[in-house]
């Protein structure tokens, strides 16, 4: 805290007394204003947020299974952060519309033009982080969206054959009359499935 | 009982000496100051609220001398010719407040 004394300021004319009437303008009214800047900044994010929410239906994978390991994981982290970061920003922002929503103790409030400046200040700390937490919620979201449409896809499963010719490995294309055909390294192969003497599936091929 | 006085636009190089003299600040807040006192004037009390920020991206760094202009902001009277929108008796001056760590 500080100790203020008081001095005679310099000799006043009319343009002192037009700050005056500005200032208390200003502090009368801020509450009133930031109130209904919040309200603005509220309508402007919300909008934007369900355009993005539209725009990632739009094209692309949807799916997170469809995503090699551990991206799926990565992506729901982010989604997960992304939601936490808008729960906390409506609320704020609502915070800085509409008022706390609880009682506050009579000691802690100052009356007037003061006690409205208290709640202009933390209604202005509630809109500043309510807009900051929106747009990072903005940004996560459109960085799990980018992740599940362009991260490396999961491989197909894989099917080792052994043989007393040989060891096939490959994603399964089809099984027909006893044959199965694999695709491998080396192009579609045909497996006599009564020669096989061994299968591991799941496997990773060379 | 004395009629109030008739409102009019008015300083005096005295307001702002009777007010440093008469008047009290305390800080409520940081940043947000209460300086209460009687208008040198018309004489009914007045608080004036002085505040280092105010919303609208209006920002004032927190000095630790500031002046500031005063007007007459009783409620008290209802001074005679006082158009409307305005407050207090038209009496206004400058006020220079200082601040020191405690």
């Amino acid at each position: 805290m500080t100790r203020w004394s008081l001095t005679p300021g310099p000799p006043a004319g009319p343009a002192d007394l037009q700050r005056a009437q500005d200032r208390e303008r200003l502090l009368r009214t801020q509450l009133e204003r930031i109130r209904a800047n919040a309200k603005a900044w509220r309508s402007g994010l919300g909008a934007i947020l369900v355009a993005l929410a539209g725009f990632s239906l739009i094209k692309g994978r949807s799916d997170l299974t469809e995503l090699a390991r551990p991206w799926p994981a990565v992506v729901g982290a982010v989604l997960g952060v992304s939601f936490a970061a808008g729960a906390v920003a409506a609320l704020s922002l609502l915070r800085a519309a509409y008022g706390r929503p609880w009682m506050s103790k009579m000691k802690d409030v100052l009356p007037g033009v003061l006690g409205d400046h208290q709640e202009t200040v933390a209604a202005a700390r509630a809109l500043m982080l309510g807009v900051a937490l929106a747009l990072t919620c903005a940004v996560l979201l459109l960085v799990a969206v980018g992740l599940t449409w362009y991260g490396p896809a999961r491989d197909e499963p894989e099917l080792r054959v052994v043989t007393p010719h040989g060891t096939y490995c490959g994603t399964v294309i089809q099984v027909a009359s006893g044959t199965l055909t694999l695709k491998t390294a080396d192009g579609q192969v045909g497996v006599d499935l009564r020669t096989a003497v061994g299968m591991q599936p799941g496997a990773a091929c060379p | 009982m004395t009629d109030p006085l008739p409102y009019l636009e008015t300083t005096d190089p005295a307001y702002g000496e009777q007010a440093a003299s008469s008047f009290a600040v305390e800080e409520v807040t940081p940043g947000a100051l209460r300086v209460c006192g009687p208008c040198p004037r018309c004489g009914d009390p007045i608080e004036v609220p002085v505040v280092t920020r105010v919303y609208r991206g209006r920002r004032r760094a927190a000095g630790e001398t500031m002046s500031v202009p005063i007007d007459c902001t009783c409620e008290g009277h209802d001074h005679p010719g006082r158009p409307d929108g305005r407050a207090g008796c038209g009496a206004y001056w400058n006020l220079t407040l200082r601040g020191e760590p405690r």
